[in-house]
């Protein structure tokens, strides 16, 4: 018991604390729900529900025309009369009499039927009576259609008692049945126990009876059943015209049916809205995440692979809506602003008749304005567009928001009325300006053909979002998903309106929209498919494909090896590899003095065909043997110690070796083309020489050592001897830096010097190809100039003299003289035009048959002495003065250098003392590698050494540098790539790349900023006050210490963002620019070989995100089988080929895809093509579907079509003065409801109804040689047209695949013979493995879907020639041997037609060879068919022939019978020919000498 | 933590303001209480009379013009020369030692910190810097972490419940001296069960539901990154209780750290009412009566754990290195560590000559013996140090203790004192003679 009542707490001030705390923890539990109820993702599902209510209501006004309402009463008028309709008394007396056989047992009530049809009659005759239009006239029908469905009831319901008769007596013969069954059985098991034949007769009896009564039921339900089904199909026939009716009805109600059932389904109810309230809400439905789960495409948490769980589409609801009508359309587009011009009436409408505006608007412009907006409700929204309408002309579209209509701000819908129909000029076109879409995250997925949609190949169900995006899927907040901002302005908006921040924990943030792309190589391992193809023209992934080929081009992968393989037979990524150097270790072989003949012919084959392993095995073997011998003591090996090195490489087993040729030339033999001016300035600077060259700038990069524009007195830059900007040491410099700059100015002309000695002096002797000894006379510059512009060089390689075709496969020619200076590099260059694989033996150079050629004069010149000679005068530089390597400084800092490196492997004491008198020999045995180069010689002098050094210290260069990575150099056969992996750089760890001092650096040096340094240096601006924009008005000097992303341009922003956060982007951003910058502050404490090594190339902002692109998407997490890319194997094939295609450049020449173009016409317009009368196997086939389709028009009555081929470089005008094209298809298409066919008239597009173009694939160089090949052409013959002329570039290659055999094509890449006599070019012979070459043919195989790699077909095999077919293929052959047929411009055979070689055709002896017989007999039919330019006529019409006469008197029969001889003959002239010879008289007997036995048998016998 | 300094002060401008209104209020509030209370106090400032009331509501003013100031993004910050001084302070050494001064400073002057007005002018100044301090990001980043926002707290209230308990002992203490019982003796008469201990307890569970209610919306759960046996988080960081323990790791073998300290610690604080002999300051707050129980359990808990849990919260960044709180956190940032062992000391510098060490062959007692041998100077000390110590200190300073006590519960006491001891004075030797281990035999894994 308490002492006192009294508390010790004052009570009432408790209650007040309570009170007070109660009220706190409502406030804090009502905030708690408050903040559920508001989640973000809330707030959009509701958002959305609205937008999507928004459009189906759209789309049900827009359903909602009067079109459509005509067609309803039109549709309902048709069921009201086919419902009025008296029923025959025919079929009403069949029905009754019909009933009256059953009328007892069913108890059918016929009279009620025969009355009612009597009213029914009475009420027709009424409505008939009734005067049209009167309320008498519709309580008629009324009454009219009240009768008759009484009548319709009445026969129903006798239909549905013969229904119940007919069931039951079912029901009854199936129990009948049932005992049946069970007596039968009695009675076979009374057999089987052997019951006494009494009981068996009685069960007999049984079965008996029952069978009857079984067979009695039957009769009587079949009965029933007959009688049911009359009466029915009486019924039928009086209701079938109403069911029609009211069928069509509902078929045309249907869509909008759907649609309201959909809105139904998405508007909120009273329900609905109960389950939001908030509180409610907490607890789940109807808002509620959305995810997908995705248990093979894991996560990697480092601990586990987890399944992925995606919640994107909480938010993102609308990412897989697709348009109505398409399955790949977005629905909901993202936002974006047009401007659109529609056109007005000619005159005011009259108002009167209109009541209100809206009537009026949608009257005049076809257009209704919605009720509330789409995103925001005062948004003046156009809800519905008809079709055909003035607003339809300007392709306005439902959801646009009208923001300003000419200069006016649309506020509201009233001033929409007031300035569409009021204030407006008529007849004068009003613009529109119009916000079109919706913004994030309503949105639709912008590729769903490839994407997400339901067509796609990665549906969102299958692959879900972020296996491609990235970023945290199972967030349901915009900042926790990781979004990651495109730049800095949008890192700010989404700061201020989502909270967002950059999540350093989540390892996997969403890629930036500008490396959308990467993500592809997770799946894409050969990375080809991902360009544009057939089913995705439009790129899949143009940055990326950038990217893989810039790396490819630029040969990244030389240093940074791309190892796409865990292990030979697991993928992880792409893989980007050198091929294994067999070609180089054997091309070092050579040189061993001790090689023996067979060992010198295994390593030539080697060198030829390093694809083939067991050549190279042999090789490796032998030398091995050889090396044993050394090892064993007991004889001394023939071979050096070096060329036993080699047979590691020749050995090695490489399963999955790289594929890639370095990109770079040999210099295995260097010195037979360059001299030491040109190597040594090509390496110091190599955009010297050739500006837009590959190869990268390893030296003079020192602007992370602060030099400045050195300035003269007048304040512009001083300029070395070669226009070089001169750089110096900023004045403020600490003294550390300075020495550094002076380090690399020491340094690096000594390296270069070294590093050409080493090229020059290991270069191997070359064999010169010869000029041809039967006195070609001199050569000519101009002749080879001519030669050089249509022998396909430019086909991959650029000259200035040319500027039209600008091709890089090969490097620029244009200063190509100023390389070879010397008489060596003449000869070299001879040498490399005629035969490029004798310098290169991996060259793609292909030997372009520049053999001696005959002049209409009679002499003989020399086409590639010719080129030579204008190649040498292409002059334009002049090499810079290489500093001396022997003076004093030089020679300090030489072996300043050899210490450096020797310090490597020696002491301090040791390096010096080599340096000074070379390494001792008694060490040779101990050393290895580089340092072998100074082991000292018997007679060591001074220059000896000096020698010495400068070799060790180029070959130390060569090999800190990688030069290897891209060349063939003599001693590196074995070197390997000195960068980091880039397999998996995607994912590499932030902390393990080396940011070092970049910031500091940057902002010393900030990319705006440095433009200015650029500019000033280059002599521009320098004073501050024009300073460029990009830098945001910061002079240099005083942009230290400032470096905010915000202020840069938006993408530089980006990166140094990205750099300032120590993210991967910014690293390499920085790298691919600025690659030594990393070592700003760092050189001071490391010593001039230590320093950072990567080059800087030649590459643009542009080139660089793409590179980035690429490398970012190498994350070596390749996921479940079953989600990595594997084609199918045509498709795989047309990959493969693509690849060889890309390596080889047949692009360059070939045209692989014609143009196509898409554009509209009016139908009205537009003028029917003639009609066709051809073979009907030349027919092409379209479906009527087909033709109704390319018939359709769009809401503006505008019709579209797409046409691929060759649009006619002869533009005319159309009637409004804009160009009109004529486009010839090569591919038979659909226009207007009307087949045109290749080789049939020209398309005529006007310029202004091209809706895009898509352009051609390949073949630049034909269709720049074409007009060049017309010019001379009509210079000898003036009458050459230009279609002629096609025929004597390289040909495109469409549809090649249908028109050659497999066979053929292979044997042809390998080694191509002469085909077409006309041609200005001959196909040039590439240097390629049999396998790229089967991998070609393969290509063009799979593209035009003919079948590969063997083809069967009956004509031209086995037994199909007959002796009978023999005489009629000697009919076939008298007309190819006629002058009105084929010798008319072919060869054939030793046969040569007259004219020149330019008229000529190609020899038909080898036909059978190389055509497939399908092509070859429609290509006979009609050759305009299958090439339109062809100028081979039609020999065999199908009506009409001109040379009927003729063809009749040398070949009887039909001209189809002639077409198809001579397809024949063709086909099997080999066969044919055959025949026509005898071997027998050539066969002679051997004389036999007497004494011996027949030599065969006997002799083997006798062996054994 | 990147980004320019303008975005940075942009973000928090609007809090701090709110911070600074909220001191302002504070101080105001205090100076409405005092009014109400009475009596006001007068005294004469450079011959101004001034009232105590005036003082805080000058001081809230003082803070109310700082508000604008800092919303529109131009706060007040400490000068550079400060935030240098402020890390320099902030090193191991200077922490340490600092902290245990400080401890002796409160101590000796308790008298005068537990004045009201010191204790509330300290408070005030310790906002303050605080909200100076916010606009350096590498202090917002650590001190605004979510995961450090309760250790701000945990800061402040033991703070507060430190004062507090001098504050009341320092009464009591008075009131003993005059003869007064203590102030808890005057009114401890029983109180009802209801209301004054159920209602209080059902307030107190409200308010604290609505408290956590606020800090789950207010300060979400900071996601991290996913857990992985290669990486590592820098700095790896024990949860903040444990952040004592993690220090000791630093100074001790994880055994000794881990296990032994750890049992000791748990051990001594069972052993406490055994030896207890002090049988006055039962019931009440009080320092005099109980001093020498008070100045162990200040340094015990203060000093070497809830010092060691501000330091490894704070002051622990990337590599485990030590980061003043207005450093940022460079993982680059790299400090020489060669340290030594006794053995080393003695043997090689000390003798000049090298460790002794087995001949190779030698078998495992021979081996023993040569590791013994060489690490004799450390067992020798440290036998010394827990075996001849206490004698020595039960002779002299501990000389009352020993008699009231008995050999067993004194030796007990004076081992856990010198192990307490023994982290501080590793700490210390570390520090100054960079001393690795004093017994190192990593032969047996075996380190003291």
């Amino acid at each position: 018991m308490p002492a006192t009542e009294q508390t010790w707490r004052d009570t009432k001030l408790l209650h007040v604390v309570f009170g007070l705390s109660g009220l706190a923890m409502l406030v804090t539990t009502l905030w708690m729900m408050a903040a559920d109820h508001n989640r973000e993702w809330k707030q959009y599902q509701r958002k959305f529900r609205d937008v999507e209510s928004w459009t189906t209501v759209a789309r049900i006004d827009e359903q909602n025309s009067d079109e459509y309402a005509q067609r309803e009463l039109e549709l309902e008028r048709q069921l009201t009369a086919a419902r009025a309709k008296v029923p025959s008394p025919v079929l009403i007396t069949r029905f009754i009499t019909e009933a009256r056989r059953r009328e007892k047992a069913n108890g059918y009530r016929l009279g009620r039927i025969e009355a009612r049809y009597e009213a029914l009659r009475q009420a027709a005759a009424d409505h008939r009576a009734a005067a049209d239009g009167t309320a008498e006239k519709r309580q008629a029908l009324q009454r009219l259609l009240e009768s008759r469905d009484e009548l319709v009831a009445a026969l129903d319901q006798v239909v549905k008692q013969a229904r119940f008769d007919e069931d039951n007596r079912q029901r009854e013969l199936k129990f009948e049945r049932a005992d049946l069954d069970v007596a039968r059985s009695r009675y076979d098991l009374a057999v089987g126990e052997g019951r006494p034949p009494s009981e068996l007769q009685a069960a007999q009896r049984e079965v008996k009876s029952v069978q009857d009564r079984v067979d009695d039921l039957t009769l009587a339900y079949q009965d029933a059943q007959t009688h049911r089904e009359r009466l029915q199909t009486v019924v039928d026939r009086i209701t079938a015209e109403q069911v029609e009716a009211h069928k069509a009805l509902e078929t045309h109600q249907t869509d909008l049916a759907r649609l309201q059932t959909a809105l139904d389904e998405r508007r909120s109810n009273p329900g609905k809205r109960l389950l939001e309230l908030p509180i409610v809400d907490a607890f789940g439905r109807p808002l509620k995440p959305d995810q997908i789960w995705l248990p093979q495409l894991t996560i990697n948490n480092n601990f586990r692979d987890v399944a992925r769980v995606d919640r994107c589409t909480t938010c993102h609801q609308g990412i897989d809506k697709t348009a109505a009508g398409s399955a790949v359309e977005p629905l909901y587009k993202p936002t974006e602003r047009l401007t659109l011009s529609m056109g007005t009436p000619e005159e005011a409408p009259s108002d009167a008749a209109q009541p209100g505006n809206a009537r009026l608007l949608e009257q005049v412009y076809g257009i209704q304005l919605a009720g509330e907006g789409l995103i925001d409700p005062n948004d003046v929204t156009i809800s519905v567009v008809r079709p055909r309408s003035l607003a339809a002309g300007a392709l306005l579209e439902a959801g646009d928001v009208l923001e300003r209509i000419g200069d006016v701000k649309i506020l509201d819908k009233d001033r929409a009325y007031t300035y569409l129909l009021e204030s407006v000029r008529w007849g004068q076109p009003l613009k529109l300006h119009v916000r079109r879409g919706v913004p994030h995250p309503y949105s639709s997925h912008p590729r769903l053909d490839l994407f997400v949609g339901s067509m796609s190949p990665h549906k969102i169900g299958d692959v879900g979002c972020t296996i491609c995006h990235e970023g945290q899927g199972t967030a349901t907040a915009f900042k926790w998903a990781s979004h990651t901002p495109n730049d800095p302005g949008e890192m700010r908006q989404w700061k201020r309106d989502h909270g967002w921040f950059n999540n350093h924990h989540w390892i996997f943030p969403m890629l930036p929209e500008r490396f959308a792309e990467s993500s592809c190589l997770k799946c894409h391992h050969d990375v080809a498919e991902l360009e544009p193809s057939e089913r995705f023209p439009d790129p899949p992934a143009p940055k990326l494909m950038a990217g893989y080929h810039i790396i490819r081009q630029y040969g990244c992968f030389g240093c940074h090896e791309i190892n796409g393989y865990d292990s030979p037979d697991k993928r992880r990524g792409p893989d980007l590899r050198a091929e294994p150097p067999y070609y180089a270790a054997a091309a070092q072989l050579l040189i061993d003095p001790g090689l023996d003949d067979r060992q010198r012919e295994l390593a030539l084959d080697v060198i030829e065909h390093p694809e083939q392993t067991s050549i190279r095995k042999l090789l490796a073997e032998s030398i091995r043997q050889d090396a044993r011998l050394a090892d064993s003591g007991e004889e001394t090996p023939k071979l050096s110690q070096s060329s036993h090195e080699l047979a590691a490489i020749l050995g090695a087993d490489d399963e999955t070796p790289g594929q890639l040729r370095k990109v770079g030339p040999s210099l295995r033999h260097l010195a037979s083309k360059a001299d030491f001016d040109f190597v040594y300035n090509w390496i110091r600077d190599p955009t010297d020489f050739r500006p837009d060259t590959r190869m990268p700038k390893f030296f003079g990069l020192n602007e992370h050592l602060a030099p400045e524009a050195k300035l003269d007195g007048n304040g512009s830059p001083v300029r070395a001897p070669g226009g070089h900007v001169v750089m110096e040491p900023s004045p403020g410099l600490e003294d550390s830096e300075k020495f550094d700059l002076e380090d690399s100015e020491k340094f690096e002309p000594i390296e270069i010097g070294a590093a050409t000695q080493y090229l020059l002096h290991y270069s191997q002797p070359f064999e010169y190809v010869d000029l041809p000894q039967n006195g070609s006379g001199q050569p000519s510059a101009e002749r080879g100039k001519e030669l050089f512009q249509v022998r396909g060089c430019l086909a991959c390689h650029q000259h200035k003299d040319f500027p039209e075709i600008t091709a890089t496969q090969g490097p620029d020619l244009s200063r190509i003289g100023a390389k070879l200076t010397t008489d060596a590099g003449a000869r070299w260059l001879y040498s490399w035009v005629r035969e490029p694989n004798r310098y290169h033996a991996r060259t793609v150079m292909p030997n372009v048959f520049l053999e001696p050629i005959t002049q209409g004069d009679g002499t003989l010149t020399d086409p590639a002495d010719d080129i030579t000679a204008y190649l040498l005068a292409s002059q334009g530089w002049r090499p810079k003065p290489v500093p001396a390597l022997d003076d004093a400084n030089a020679r300090q800092a030489l072996d300043e250098l050899a210490v450096m490196y020797l310090e490597g492997s020696f002491t301090k004491k040791q390096s010096r003392e080599y340096v000074d008198s070379g390494i001792p020999q008694s060490l040779r045995a101990d050393i290895k590698g580089d340092e072998l180069e100074l082991v000292r010689d018997d007679e060591m002098t001074r220059q000896r050494l000096l020698d010495k050094k400068l070799l060790y210290v180029g070959r130390r260069t060569i090999s800190r540098l990688g030069c290897a990575g891209c060349h063939d150099i003599p001693g590196f056969e074995s070197s390997k790539p000195i960068g980091t992996g880039l397999a998996d750089w995607g994912r590499k760890e932030t902390s393990k790349l080396a940011f070092e001092q970049i910031v500091p650096f940057l902002e010393r040096n900030p990319p705006g900023g440095a433009s200015a340094l650029h500019a000033s240096a280059l002599g521009m601006a320098h004073g501050g006050d024009d300073a460029s924009p990009h830098d945001g008005g910061h002079d240099v000097s005083s942009a230290h210490g400032h470096l905010d992303p915000a202020e840069m341009p938006a993408d530089t922003g980006f990166f140094v963002s990205a750099l300032l956060d120590h993210q991967r982007e910014g690293f390499l951003w920085q790298k691919l620019r600025q690659p030594r910058s990393y070592d700003y502050k760092k050189t001071e404490n490391k010593t001039y070989i230590e320093r950072l090594r990567m080059p800087k190339f030649n590459l643009d902002e542009q080139q660089i995100e793409s590179v980035m692109t690429f490398v970012l998407g190498l994350v070596s997490e390749p996921p479940a089988a079953r989600y990595v890319y594997q084609p199918k194997p045509r498709r795989k094939a047309i990959l493969e080929g693509e690849q060889v295609i890309a390596r080889f450049n047949c692009d360059g020449c070939h045209t692989l895809r014609m143009d196509t173009w898409e554009f509209e016409y009016d139908p009205d317009e537009f003028a029917d093509p003639p009609e066709f009368n051809d073979h009907a196997f030349l027919m092409p086939h379209f479906t009527p579907e087909e033709l109704a389709e390319s018939a359709q028009v769009d809401r503006r009555g505008m019709g579209r079509a797409v046409v691929t081929g060759v649009p006619n470089p002869d533009v005319q005008e159309d009637d409004d003065g804009l160009p009109l094209h004529f486009f010839a298809p090569w591919q038979p298409l659909a226009i207007n409801g009307k087949p045109w066919l290749v080789g049939g008239p020209e398309v005529p597009i006007s310029e202004s109804q091209i809706l895009g173009k898509r352009p051609p694939h390949g073949g630049d160089f034909a269709r720049y040689l074409h007009p060049v090949a017309v010019e001379m052409g009509q210079r000898d013959n003036p009458n050459v047209k230009p279609g002629d002329v096609w025929g004597w570039v390289p040909p495109p290659l469409v549809r090649e695949g249908a028109k050659v055999q497999t066979s053929w094509l292979h044997d042809f890449l390998l080694n191509p013979v002469a085909l077409r006599p006309a041609a200005l070019l001959r196909m040039p012979k590439f240097n390629m493995s049999p396998d790229e070459a089967s991998k070609l043919v393969n290509y063009f195989a799979a593209v035009d879907n003919a079948r590969y790699p063997y083809e069967y077909h009956p004509r031209s095999n086995g037994d199909y020639l007959g002796e009978e077919q023999l005489e009629r293929l000697g009919h076939a052959m008298n007309l190819i041997t006629n002058k009105t047929y084929c010798v008319k411009c072919h060869l054939i055979g030793d046969f040569i037609p007259e004219g020149t070689p330019d008229a000529w055709a190609p020899n038909l002896d080898r036909m059978y060879q190389r055509m497939r017989p399908d092509y070859l007999h429609e290509w006979l039919a009609n050759p305009q068919r299958k090439l339109p330019y062809t100028g081979m006529p039609v020999n065999f019409p199908p009506h009409n022939d001109p040379n009927e006469a003729i063809r009749s008197s040398l070949f009887p029969g039909s001209t189809r019978e002639a077409l198809e001889g001579v397809v024949d003959l063709l086909l099997n002239y080999d066969a044919f020919m055959n025949s026509r010879t005898s071997i027998k008289p050539l066969v002679t007997e051997a004389p036999q000498p007497a004494d011996q036995a027949p030599p065969d048998r006997a002799a083997s016998a006798g062996a054994q | 933590m990147h980004g320019s300094s303008a975005d940075f002060i942009d973000q928090i401008a609007t809090g701090l303001g709110c911070y600074y209104l909220l001191l302002c209020g504070m101080n105001w509030v205090a100076a409405l209480w005092l009014w109400r209370k009475g009596p006001v106090a007068y005294f004469r400032v450079l011959g101004f009379p001034v009232t105590n009331v005036l003082v805080w509501l000058l001081v809230g003013a003082f803070f109310f013009t700082l508000a604008p100031f800092t919303m529109i993004g131009w706060p007040p910050t400490l000068p550079d020369s400060v935030k240098h001084a402020v890390n320099v302070a902030s090193g191991p050494v200077q922490l340490t030692l600092g902290s245990l001064a400080m401890l002796t400073i409160l101590f000796l002057g308790r008298r005068f910190f537990v004045k009201p007005v010191v204790a509330w002018s300290i408070f005030n100044l310790s906002l303050l810097a605080m909200g100076l301090s916010m606009t350096d990001t590498s202090f917002a980043a650590i001190v605004g972490k979510p995961d450090n926002v309760p250790i701000v707290g945990l800061v402040f209230l033991l703070g507060f419940f430190t004062w507090v308990s001098a504050h009341r002992a320092v009464i009591n203490d008075d009131r003993l001296r005059q003869g007064l019982g203590p102030v808890e003796k005057e009114d401890n008469e029983k109180v009802l069960v209801w209301p004054d201990l159920v209602y209080t307890e059902l307030i107190c569970m409200i308010a604290l539901t609505a408290l956590l209610l606020v800090w789950g919306i207010a300060l979400q759960a900071p996601l991290e990154e996913p857990a992985s046996s290669v990486k590592t988080p820098n700095p790896s960081k024990a949860p903040w209780y444990f952040l004592g323990l993690q220090e000791m790791l630093v100074y001790y073998d994880p055994w000794y750290a881990g296990v032994v300290l750890p049992s000791v610690v748990l051990l001594g604080l069972m052993a406490i009412p055994f030896l207890d002999f002090n049988r006055r300051g039962n019931g009440y707050f009080t320092i005099e009566e109980r001093k020498f129980s008070y100045i162990v359990f200040q340094i015990g808990f203060l000093q070497l754990w809830v010092v060691l849990i501000v330091l490894g919260t704070f002051l622990r960044g990337p590599n485990w290195n030590f980061f003043g709180p207005f450093e940022a956190w460079d993982p680059h940032k790299v400090l020489a560590q060669n340290n030594v062992d006794l053995s080393q000391y003695f043997w090689v510098h000390g003798l000049g000559r090298s460790l002794p060490r087995a001949p190779t062959g030698s078998g495992a007692w021979t081996e023993v013996g040569y590791i013994l041998l060489r690490e004799s100077p450390g067992i020798v000390g440290v036998l010394v140090y827990l075996l001849a110590l206490p004698p020595l200190m039960a002779a002299t300073v501990f000389r009352r203790f020993f008699v009231r006590m008995g050999f067993i519960r004194y030796m007990l006491m004076a081992n856990l004192l010198l192990l307490m001891a023994s982290l501080q004075l590793k700490m210390v030797l570390r520090w100054t003679a960079n001393l690795k281990y004093i017994i190192s035999i990593p032969e047996y894994f075996l380190n003291f």
